[in-house]
C-alpha cells in the first residue's frame, strides 16, 4: 500500500504525497520537537523536510526505504534549524523546568525532570540518534541508514550521547533538585 | 535487568510521553508549499555519486630493436632517431598508478560538465545542452572521460568524450540501471556497479569492444567500494554481502576482470560495522578499511583503520592519532608516503599523516558534521590534499605544512583531477 503511494508520489501524484505526509506528520513532528525542544523550530523543520521530500522524491531509488529516507530528511532539517539557532541566538535566559507531565513517575529509576534536563544538555545531533533509537524504535543499523552515516559512527554517537546524559544526571543529583535550566531565547 | 536497560526504558518512556503531547496542525500549510514545488529529476541527486579516487594508469610502450645486419645499421639508426622524434612530439601519458602532474579539475552539476584549472579557477562548460549528463570520471591517462546520460527513469547510458568534451560518443548500446560507481582500469576497461533485477552487481565494461560483462560473485550484493588492484589492474577488490542483508555477513573479495579466481580475502564478519571505506595502496600491496570495534578507550569502542597485506594475508590495526575518538575513510597518496583520513572527535576533520607514522599528523580544514559528505583525496602530484563540498569553494592543503589555499570559485560537484605525465 505504502509502496504504491510512494511510487505514485515519485511519479508526480500530489494526492498520493498528501496521503503519505498526513500519515507521517504526527510522528515527524514529535521527533522534531524532541530533537529541537522548540515548537516553532520543530514545525519549520518538518515543513522544510516535507517540502524537500516532495521535491526530491523522484531521486529515491527504493520505495521501501521511504520511511527511513523521510526520517533522515527531518533529522537533517532539525540539525540545520539547530545550527541556524546557534548562529543567530546567543542570549540565554533562565527558565524554570516544566512540571512532570504524568503522575506516578516516582516509581521510575530516573524522573522525567532529570531526563529532560539531561536531554537538553545534548547537542541536537546527539538527541537525533537517541530519538531515532529510543523514540522511533529503529535498530542501530536503521539509525545509521537514516542518518546516512556508518553504523559504527551511529553507535559511537549514541554511546557518547547516553554517557553525556548520564553524566549530566549525576551532576544534577549532586547539586540537588531545585534547578533552573538555561535555554536559548 | 541492568542499569543500562532501566535507563533506556525510562528514556524511551519519557520520549514517548513528551513527544506524543504534540498535535501537528500544519499539514495543509505544507501541502500548499508542495503543490507549487516542482519535483527534481531522479538523476540530479549528488548524494548518489560517491567521490572516486583520482589516480590512473600506464600504457605500454614498445621500443624498436637494433637490426642484426651491419649494412642496415645506419638506416636503423636513422629510423630510430625518427621514431624518437615522433614519440617526443606525441603527448606523453602518465603511468596509471603513482605520481603524476596535476591537470584540470572536472566539475559537474545541473546536467552539464565543466573543466576548471588545477587550482579550481575558471570552470568552463565542456559538455552542455539539453541532455542530462552527470558523474564524469577521467581516465587514468588523463585524455578522456566517461559520464552518464539520462535516457529514462533510473536509466542512463555510458558516454565517452575527450577531456575537452570533444569526440563525444555513446559507449554501449544499452543503459545501466542505477549505476553509481565507476572505476577506470589501466586500459579501456571500467568496473561499474549497477542494478540487475534488484541486485547490485559489478560489471566490467570494455570500451574498445563495446561490451559489458557481469561478474559472477555467487549472488552476493556488491557495495560501492570496487577498486582495480595495481600494478597490472587485472583484478578488482570489493566488499560484498548476501542479498538484502543490510550490513551483516560482509567480507572483502577479489575477482579477475575475466571472471576467474573469485576469492574471499577476509573472514566473513556478521558484526555490521566492519570493512568500511576501502582504499588500495598504489603498489597494490595493501587494502585499507575501517571497523567500529572494541578498544581501550573510555568508551570501550571506536572506529579504527586497518591495513590488509595482500601478500601475506595479515592485517594490522593502524592508529595515526591516539587522541582521536575515531579514525575512518583513509586515502593513500599516489606515492603511498602519506594518507589522509577523517579524524572523529565530536565533529570530523581531515588529518594528513605519513603512512609509517614518522611525522606528527596535521589536522587541516574545517570541522564538518558527521553527516557531511565531503569529497577529498590527494592531487596527482601527491603534494596537495583537496577537500570539496557540493557548491562550495574547494580547499587545497599542502601535504608537508598543512598550509591552506582556497579555490577561487565554487565547484558544483568535484569530479577529480586530470592526470598528466610528470
Amino acid at each position: 500500500m505504502q509502496r504504491d503511494l510512494v511510487e505514485r508520489a515519485r511519479d508526480g501524484d500530489h494526492d498520493a504525497f498528501a496521503e503519505l505526509a498526513g500519515a507521517a506528520i504526527s510522528r515527524l513532528d514529535s521527533a522534531a520537537w524532541l530533537i529541537l525542544r522548540d515548537p516553532e523550530q520543530a514545525k519549520d523543520a518538518v515543513q522544510n523536510a516535507l517540502v524537500r521530500a516532495w521535491r526530491d522524491l523522484p531521486t529515491l531509488r527504493d520505495p521501501d526505504r521511504f520511511d527511513a529516507w523521510l526520517h533522515r530528511l527531518v533529522v537533517r532539517a532539525c540539525i540545520d534549524e539547530a545550527r541556524r539557532l546557534r548562529r543567530h541566538r546567543i542570549d540565554v535566559e533562565l527558565t524554570e523546568i516544566h512540571a512532570p507531565a504524568v503522575a506516578g513517575v516516582e516509581s521510575t529509576v530516573v524522573d522525567r525532570d532529570q531526563l529532560e534536563r539531561g536531554f537538553l544538555r545534548l547537542e541536537p545531533e546527539q538527541r537525533a540518534v537517541i530519538v531515532l533509537h529510543h523514540y522511533l524504535d529503529l535498530p542501530m543499523p536503521a539509525v545509521a541508514t537514516t542518518l546516512g552515516i556508518p553504523l559504527g559512527t551511529a553507535k559511537s554517537r549514541l554511546h557518547y550521547a547516553l554517557g553525556r546524559m548520564r553524566a549530566a544526571l549525576d551532576a544534577d543529583a549532586q547539586i540537588g533538585p531545585d534547578l533552573v535550566e538555561g535555554r536559548p531565547s | 535487568m541492568t542499569i543500562d536497560d532501566r535507563f533506556g526504558r525510562d528514556l524511551s518512556a519519557w520520549l514517548h510521553e513528551d513527544g506524543e503531547r504534540r498535535v501537528p496542525d500544519h499539514l495543509a500549510e505544507v501541502l500548499v508549499h508542495t503543490v507549487t514545488t516542482r519535483q527534481r529529476p531522479w538523476w540530479s541527486s549528488p548524494e548518489r555519486w560517491l567521490p572516486v579516487d583520482t589516480t590512473f594508469r600506464p600504457r605500454f610502450v614498445t621500443w624498436p630493436r637494433p637490426g642484426r645486419v651491419l649494412l642496415v645499421a645506419a638506416l636503423i639508426a636513422l629510423l630510430a632517431m625518427m621514431a624518437i622524434l615522433a614519440v617526443g612530439s606525441r603527448q606523453r601519458l602518465p603511468e596509471p598508478f603513482g605520481l603524476a602532474r596535476n591537470g584540470a579539475i572536472l566539475d559537474w552539476g545541473d546536467g552539464d560538465i565543466y573543466l576548471a584549472g588545477p587550482d579550481g579557477s575558471d570552470p568552463r562548460p565542456i559538455v552542455t545542452g539539453p541532455d542530462n549528463d552527470f558523474a564524469p570520471i577521467l581516465a587514468r591517462d588523463g585524455t578522456r572521460m566517461v559520464f552518464s546520460r539520462v535516457v529514462a527513469d533510473h536509466e542512463a547510458v555510458l558516454m565517452t568524450a575527450a577531456v575537452d568534451g570533444s569526440s563525444l560518443g555513446q559507449a554501449l548500446d544499452l543503459p545501466f540501471v542505477d549505476a553509481d560507481w565507476f572505476e577506470w582500469s589501466a586500459d579501456d576497461r571500467l568496473a561499474v556497479v549497477h542494478s540487475v533485477a534488484d541486485r547490485r552487481v559489478v560489471s566490467i565494461v570494455d570500451l574498445g569492444a563495446r561490451t559489458s560483462t557481469d561478474l559472477d560473485i555467487g549472488g552476493l550484493d556488491v557495495d560501492n567500494d570496487v577498486y582495480w588492484l595495481p600494478p597490472d589492474a587485472q583484478r578488482v577488490v570489493f566488499t560484498a554481502r548476501p542479498h538484502q542483508a543490510d550490513d551483516s555477513a560482509t567480507a572483502i573479495y577479489s575477482i579477475g576482470a575475466d571472471g576467474t579466481g573469485f576469492t574471499r580475502l577476509t573472514p566473513v564478519v556478521t558484526e555490521p560495522a566492519h570493512y568500511n571505506g576501502l582504499d588500495v595502496s598504489p603498489d597494490g600491496r595493501y587494502v585499507s578499511y575501517w571497523n567500529y570495534e572494541p578498544d581501550a578507550s573510555a568508551a570501550g569502542m571506536g572506529s579504527h583503520i586497518h591495513f590488509l597485506d595482500l601478500r601475506t594475508g595479515t592485517e594490522q590495526r593502524m592508529t595515526f592519532d591516539p587522541t582521536a575518538a575515531g579514525e575512518t575513510d583513509l586515502r593513500f597518496s599516489p606515492d603511498a608516503t602519506h594518507v589522509v583520513l577523517q579524524r572523529e572527535a565530536g565533529a570530523s576533520q581531515l588529518m594528513i599523516a605519513s603512512t609509517d607514522g614518522s611525522n606528527q599528523p596535521l589536522l587541516v580544514g574545517p570541522e564538518f558534521s558527521l553527516d557531511a559528505e565531503p569529497a577529498y583525496g590527494f592531487a596527482p602530484d601527491g603534494k596537495t590534499v583537496v577537500l570539496a563540498f557540493e557548491g562550495s569553494k574547494p580547499w587545497f592543503f599542502d601535504v608537508g605544512t598543512g598550509t591552506v589555499t582556497r579555490g577561487p570559485a565554487p565547484l558544483k560537484g568535484f569530479g577529480g583531477y586530470q592526470r598528466l605525465a610528470p
